[in-house]
């Protein structure tokens, strides 16, 4: 490819597929990350549940002091959080859906910092970026209620599939770096010491009974390797399905084995798969499915 | 969106040969809502966000260029950078106004995610062990789920991190199960929040205050003790 041909390549329109894949695949994981909150909505948005009080001060964990909600709201909130989210990822009346999700993702996270995790955090962008994109026009209620008579659309323009890639790639390079500084080359048994908290299901228990500890060393360097290098091993196509193994089996192995965290390595894993799984594999899937 | 509308912005073009992957079906575009300037805006948006994300993660400290609010959002990188150093607990204790000092299964009060470290007792203690407004706040929720249900009324608390050490790598160790407080040694522990002593008496002995309203200590007295 030429150097001026490779911006071209960047910037043409990109496959509907993936963008739909985004919007059928995050919002069940966010919702099924949300899905424990919501069921104690009360002790959760409420004062009838422990409420962190305004610090009044400039401070990381709370970055915006947002009240507590009566009760009659906070059931409201939670209710149309699940209907907006269902209804995105069903893809009926998406537009407004999407922005209302987003809307209240963003308010789930900022009211309340003992709840929100990077799902909460990332679950809101990947919402927002849905709202600003066409998602919805394919493989959703909308798109059937089109006319037969009008083709459906192939592509999206660049930036609604590319934001994700980019947001992927660049994340894993940040994770990477963070990692790397904060005692992953230095240390050989980082993995082995997260394996003993409340996180631990029976699976980690029977791993970390059987597998020796160079096996987690060398799962901790495979780590570090695909993350510093993620921008590479999906830039270059001869690296990008197996990287892409690499990372479906990194988070596999991160949701079976850190309890809660399931719902994190299910979003990261409808990520990577509409960014980067082989086109004719989504186009299948979405076709059976819709 | 409309079907109209929809109609009208999806384009027919033809296919670049430098595009990947090379369309092999009429190409449609859906084209984003909005007017191009918008479309451009949020292109050169997510870009922002992007980088913003990328360099908080990688170390690069933003607070002091984005506000906070949205610097919240950037923060979703930097996932278990460190090594643990111990599996770390928290729990509290009551002072009964039977002058006992028992444990207090908080899994009631806090019930998401009640078994885990992802409960809320568990990620206040995290973000605010060393802040004195939040451990009064909650001192006081604590004292108020306990003695309303609880005949056992308690006149004050202490919040305490539990250091469990861990096994060496690669050695055989027992699944993990909460165990009650008192099998732990008195070295795993650290207190970071208490009621002083006479805070306690003061409230269990005081006629006004019914079992109730024990769980409601007074704010600003001053007289709660070192975190």
């Amino acid at each position: 490819m030429s150097l001026d041909a490779a911006p071209r390549a960047f910037t043409s329109p990109q496959p509907i597929e993936r963008l739909e894949t985004v919007r059928i695949l995050a919002p069940l994981a966010i919702l099924g990350f949300l899905s424990t909150r919501l069921w104690h909505v009360g002790s959760w948005l409420t004062e009838a549940g422990f409420v962190v009080p305004n610090l009044g001060r400039d401070d990381y964990r709370q970055p915006l002091y947002l009240g507590p909600l009566p009760l009659w709201l906070a059931v409201i909130v939670a209710v149309l959080t699940v209907a907006s989210g269902l209804s995105t990822s069903l893809g009926y009346k998406t537009r407004i859906a999407s922005g209302v999700f987003a809307a209240l993702l963003a308010y789930l996270a900022l009211a309340d910092r003992l709840e929100a995790f990077t799902v909460s955090k990332l679950g809101t962008v990947v919402a927002v970026a849905l709202f600003a994109s066409p998602a919805g026009a394919r493989y959703g209620i909308d798109a059937r209620a089109r006319p037969q008579s009008s083709a459906p659309p192939t592509h999206v323009n660049w930036g609604n599939v590319r934001f994700f890639q980019a947001l992927l790639v660049f994340m894993y390079a940040s994770s990477g770096i963070a990692k790397a500084s904060g005692g992953w080359l230095d240390n050989p048994s980082v993995i082995w010491t997260h394996l003993h908290d409340s996180y631990q299901t029976a699976i980690t228990y029977l791993l970390a009974s059987t597998v020796p500890a160079f096996g987690w060393t060398i799962f901790q360097y495979t780590t570090l390797v695909y993350e510093l290098g993620a921008p590479v091993w999906y830039a270059w196509t001869r690296t990008r399905i197996a990287a892409l193994m690499v990372g479906l089996g990194m988070h596999i192995t991160i949701g079976i084995m850190f309890g809660p965290v399931v719902w994190f390595s299910l979003l990261m894993m409808s990520l990577l798969l509409a960014s980067f799984a082989p086109l004719p594999l989504l186009a299948r899937a979405l076709r059976h499915l819709w | 969106m409309p079907t109209a509308s929809r109609r009208k912005a999806t384009s027919s073009r033809p296919a670049p040969s430098a595009r990947t992957p090379a369309p092999q079906r009429e190409e449609r575009v859906e084209i984003s809502p909005g007017p191009p300037w918008l479309r451009r805006a949020l292109a050169l948006l997510g870009g922002f966000y992007i980088a913003a994300m990328f360099l908080e993660g990688a170390g690069t400290p933003l607070h002091h260029v984005l506000p906070r609010p949205l610097l919240f959002f950037c923060q979703i990188s930097a996932l278990f950078p460190h090594a643990a150093t111990h599996s770390i607990e928290y729990r509290a204790q009551g002072y009964t106004c039977g002058n006992r000092v028992v444990e207090i299964d908080l899994r009631p009060y806090f019930p998401i995610h009640a078994d885990d470290k992802e409960n809320r007792f568990d990620r206040a203690m995290f973000f605010y062990r060393q802040d004195r407004t939040v451990m009064q706040a909650l001192e006081a929720f604590v004292m108020r789920e306990h003695n309303r249900s609880d005949p056992d009324k308690i006149g004050g608390v202490s919040f305490m991190s539990l250091r469990i050490p861990l096994p060496a790598p690669g050695s055989s160790f027992p699944r993990y199960r909460r165990l009650p407080l008192a099998d732990y040694p008195a070295e795993y522990r650290r207190v970071w929040y208490h009621t002083p002593h006479d805070t306690v008496l003061r409230r269990c002995r005081d006629p006004w205050q019914s079992p109730t309203t024990l769980g409601s200590p007074r704010r600003g007295t001053g007289d709660e003790g070192d975190l």
